[in-house]
């Protein structure tokens, strides 16, 4: 075929010099579009990931508070309202377990490259009651929770409620 | 111009190894993928680990301390917390085995940032942890335990022993001066799960 007439061949090579053109384009931009959706794959993930630390954390971090602020020191009674249970208590050794409960969970995040950081911002007198015989202050307490992986950095402002015999505040 | 006719069949020749590529990758691709369907990479196996254990923290089970045992206050109500308190091994991986897929293998750890002991593997056993194969991925989940509940309850809430199977790691007996005895006041805790595949090739 390609003998008949040797000009021919002219068409016949950018014919094909066209397809393969075509087809390397063709393969490029499918192995681009790959490369590009690993990337955000990968990086949604990270950000999906502290997010899910975060949630942890504040599942977790009050109910640690409440364990470390009767371990400081259990001689004392006032009792920390939440949605289970009265815990014995100290409200005066609040900084303290605080500062203990942050520093735990400091430690537990930095082996994972997570920095938490925690402040107790304020705690005040809210309102008085009478709950099972008992005369009760309620306080509220608000502190704010921060976690940065170099990354993704998420704060926010937590707040909640401890009650206490007027007695032994 | 008779030149023309070596670059036309080199020409040629490329056109058709790049079709016989293509044809071979796009054979590849619609060929069955049964055998790795059952595998995940290691983000995917974190996704479930981290989705396996905030299932079973939220999940609600109950300590029910003997009457006549000591007076403890505001018992744990997360299942995941109270299979470590009461050394549950049984439960905890019958939990996780349910939620990931079959082909993950793993060791459950304890740590608190500082110490980390192992627990228990996928197969309930305590004696030594899996050696995993890659893709290996670890997901952890903070717990709260306060430490009155690891040797405090009456002897029936702990199964296998007296007393919590991690009292000993964390609480221990500690010898002022000898920093091997140690002691952990701390209420944090976190189970790490390190999962990996079963890769059949």
């Amino acid at each position: 075929m390609r003998k008949i007439n040797g000009k021919k061949n002219h068409a016949q090579l950018i014919t094909i010099m066209g397809i393969i053109l075509a087809i390397s384009i063709f393969i490029i931009s499918s192995l681009a579009a790959e490369i590009a959706n690993l990337d955000f794959v990968v990086s949604s993930g990270e950000s999906t990931s502290i997010s899910h630390e975060f949630k942890n954390i504040k599942d977790t971090f009050v109910k640690t508070l409440d364990y470390n602020l009767i371990g400081i020191d259990d001689s004392e009674k006032i009792y920390i309202f939440n949605d289970e249970s009265y815990l014995d208590g100290n409200i005066d050794k609040l900084g303290k377990a605080f500062i203990q409960t942050k520093n735990e969970y400091y430690t537990l995040y930095l082996q994972h490259g997570i920095f938490f950081d925690a402040h107790l911002n304020n705690s005040w007198f809210s309102h008085e009651e009478i709950i099972q015989g008992k005369n009760t202050v309620f306080y509220r307490v608000k502190f704010t929770l921060s976690l940065d992986d170099g990354n993704s950095f998420i704060t926010e402002d937590i707040e909640r409620l401890i009650i206490c015999t007027p007695e032994m505040s | 111009m008779r030149n023309d006719e070596a670059q036309m069949m080199m020409l040629e020749a490329i056109f058709f190894a790049i079709t016989v590529v293509i044809a071979l990758i796009l054979l590849f691709q619609m060929s069955p993928t049964s055998i790795q369907s059952g595998s995940q990479s290691s983000n995917e196996l974190k996704m479930l680990g981290d989705n396996a254990l905030s299932t079973i923290y939220t999940e609600t089970q109950h300590i029910k301390p003997n009457v006549g045992g000591s007076y403890i206050t505001n018992n744990p109500s997360s299942k995941l917390v109270v299979c470590i308190i009461t050394n549950d091994y049984t439960k905890l991986t019958h939990s996780l085995n349910v939620t990931l897929p079959d082909s993950v293998l793993y060791n459950i750890y304890i740590s608190n940032g500082i110490k980390t002991v192992f627990w228990c593997t996928s197969t309930g056993n305590t004696d030594e942890p899996l050696t995993m194969l890659d893709p290996v991925a670890i997901s952890h989940h903070p717990i709260s335990i306060d430490p009155e509940h690891l040797v405090k309850y009456s002897a029936d809430v702990y199964k296998y022993g007296d007393n919590s199977e991690i009292a000993e790691a964390f609480l221990g007996n500690p010898i002022p001066g000898n920093s091997d005895n140690y002691e952990y006041k701390g209420a944090t805790y976190e189970v790490i799960l390190e999962m990996s595949n079963i890769w059949v090739s």
